[in-house]
């Protein structure tokens, strides 16, 4: 019951967060100016994947899991098809490898782009869009645009089509670029590497909310690379896994108000965070040179522990995506094939890798004809949903006082910071705050 | 973005400047939410006959008067996977875009909307139901203004509907609403264009 003091008690609802992928919506409660209830309510229906992918061939796959969502679908299909290649025993050799990788830092150039200049920088800068904010920054909204355009561009060679990508194929690719067509984007890519590098300065300049959190922070990890495709998964508090422990660690529960699941460590329940922050924070020497120079000179004191900035980690990273994209474009031989042929064999296997927002966890059993019999997908969000929630936990009582406009403002903020893609935790924000009258 | 039709009379080189993009949104496996694609299918096969045999019409398709026809303008037809930031680079290519949609707004199923954009009447963010972080046609075009971009002329074609249920077929008022789609070009034009004549 709250005590009738009515600067007190506060319900706080966002019907629908804005600037975020999805659709969803945010509660707090408030009794005698303490928090009492804070809920991500994820409304947006439940998508059935898993279950609409079982029986069908493993090629198909990829192009449907490519639709579970516009903005990161190369994410789905690299988990996929690592998992499907680890069921069949399926090495694909080096240029494969490299020419994933590209088409994964096209994604995250057009992600992370999209994110920094049109989602979150207003957050920071005072606007409420990217449209206000377009009238007063239009040199760095445009830069944005073309950075994203330049992703896009390379998506589309590489996937066949922007959104929604056809190209990927369990083995390989179905078509691979010819080396004067990747050339042809060189210049481009070039640009985009200086562009990045100004986000970084300009991002880097913003003031940020003073909140620091005690995080777990997980992500892929690869011996000599910054993490993409492999190999193990990784913690702050020590986990080291290969990607068939990831079930065993991290479980997924389902909460009433939420139709996406939520993440924690099996044994402690204990949330964690995965995305650009997660990432920088655990492989900060696996960045290229360009990147690594920025990160060391933007001003962060790394690891990080404020996820506000995450948006600087995500600038970071873009440089890191249009760096190795520029060397893998110098360096690309045509490969004589594109796939590499394999036995299909009933067998089981899961991969992670590193969508724009976070690990991305897939697991698919196969029969001896190649259909699915059974299938797990694990998106970034949805581990993230959870520590969404501590934060706001931890960062919204010192700000009950505020008007409700506030507290939504501020806790919209947080959750944006995330780059939430709701379409695939299955979809997210409404704001609901009850102050207990 | 969304697929280009295939075979249409925009086919051809594409420094060609259309003057006119005509993009159906929705989706096909949502009953009478797919009445914007069908509706643009429609349109591009009447334009492509008529570019050959002086606009015939038939199935389904009401005839048209030539000077009143997409067949008669430099036109693209669209079918938008989403909305988005992506629509920005559309409104450089046009001088015209027609958005064609299923809407609700109370009216009886299959009445035609016709309204230019940004419309009150139309929600931020409503057109092209599918989320791309809540970009719409509006948000797209007041990015366009605020970065001094050029704006075409948008209009939005809306079809009423009367429900959007997954895997269920259009309602019989909804395709009764199609056959009446290409009748309403010289009224689209003239609200477009200020007149139906294609010359400049």
């Amino acid at each position: 019951m709250g005590n009738g003091n009515p600067k007190l008690d506060k319900t706080i609802k966002v019907d629908y967060l804005t600037r975020v992928e999805g659709e969803g919506g945010l509660y707090i409660r408030a009794e005698g100016g303490e928090l009492r209830d804070v809920k991500l309510n994820i409304f947006e229906p439940p998508r059935f994947f898993e279950a609409f992918l079982r029986g069908r061939h493993f090629q198909e796959v990829p192009d449907i899991t490519a639709r579970i969502c516009g903005i990161c679908p190369v994410a789905y299909q690299m988990s996929a098809v690592h998992a499907l290649e680890a069921a069949f025993g399926v090495r694909p050799g080096p240029e494969i490898r490299m020419l994933r990788r590209l088409l994964y830092c096209a994604e995250w150039i057009e992600s992370h782009a999209l994110h920094i200049y049109l989602l979150n920088a207003p957050d920071f800068l005072g606007y409420e869009s990217a449209v206000a904010m377009a009238a007063d920054y239009p040199r760095e909204v445009e830069r944005g645009l073309r950075l994203k355009k330049i992703g896009n561009a390379l998506l589309e060679l590489l996937g066949g089509r922007a959104t929604h990508p056809v190209s990927v194929c369990v083995g390989g690719f179905y078509r691979v670029p010819r080396k004067k067509e990747l050339a042809s984007l060189r210049a481009d890519v070039a640009w985009s590497l200086e562009a990045a590098q100004e986000t970084v300065t300009l991002v880097s300049g913003l003031n940020f909310p003073e909140f620091t959190a005690d995080y777990e922070f997980v992500s892929v990890a690869h011996p000599a690379e910054y993490p993409m495709n492999e190999r193990r998964i990784v913690s702050s508090s020590g986990l080291n896994i290969d990607p068939t422990d990831f079930e065993r660690v991290f479980l997924e529960e389902h909460v009433q108000h939420s139709t996406a699941l939520h993440s924690v460590r099996a044994d402690r329940g204990s949330s964690y965070m995965v995305g650009p922050l997660a990432r920088l924070n655990l492989n900060f020497d696996k960045l290229l040179p360009i990147a690594q120079a920025a990160a060391k000179s933007c001003g962060v004191a790394w690891p990080c522990h404020n996820p506000f900035l995450s948006i600087v980690a995500r600038a970071v990273e873009l440089v890191q995506a249009c760096e190795e994209a520029l060397a893998l474009i110098d360096a690309y031989q045509e490969p004589a094939t594109g796939r590499v042929e394999f036995r299909v064999q009933a067998g089981e296997g899961c991969a992670a890798t590193e969508a724009p927002r976070g690990l991305l966890y897939h697991r698919y059993r196969v029969n001896d004809q190649g259909l699915v019999e059974s299938a797990k997908i694990i998106p970034p969000t949805a581990q993230n949903m959870r520590r969404m929630e501590d934060d706001l936990r931890q960062l919204l009582p010192g700000s009950l006082d505020k008007p409700e406009e506030e507290i939504a403002r501020i806790s919209e903020n947080l959750v944006r910071t995330y780059d939430p893609c709701i379409s695939c935790s299955t979809h997210f924000l409404k704001l609901r705050l009850d102050r207990g009258r | 973005m969304g697929g280009e039709v295939p075979g249409g009379p925009d086919a051809g080189p594409r420094e060609r400047r259309p003057r006119l993009i005509i993009a159906g949104c929705g989706n096909p496996l949502a009953g009478d939410d797919s009445v914007g694609l069908e509706a643009v299918r429609r349109l591009r096969v009447c334009a492509e006959r008529e570019g050959k045999a002086r606009c015939p019409g038939g199935e389904g398709v009401a005839p048209l008067s030539c000077n009143s026809s997409p067949a008669a303008y430099d036109c693209r037809f669209l079918e938008l996977a989403d909305g988005g930031l992506d629509l920005l680079e559309l409104f450089s290519e046009a001088e015209g875009i027609l958005f064609v949609d299923a809407v609700q707004s109370g009216a009886p199923a299959g009445t035609l909307h016709l309204l230019p954009l940004p419309s009150r009447e139309v929600l931020p963010g409503g057109l092209c139901l599918v989320s791309s972080h809540g970009w719409g046609v509006t948000e797209t075009a007041g990015l366009a203004q605020a970065l001094r971009r050029p704006v075409p002329r948008l209009m939005l074609l809306g079809i009423e509907i009367q429900g959007f249920t997954l895997g269920s077929s259009r309602t019989p008022a909804v395709d009764a609403a199609l056959v009446t789609v290409a009748g309403t070009f010289p009224q689209i034009l003239e609200a477009l264009f200020g007149r139906t004549d294609p010359v400049a």
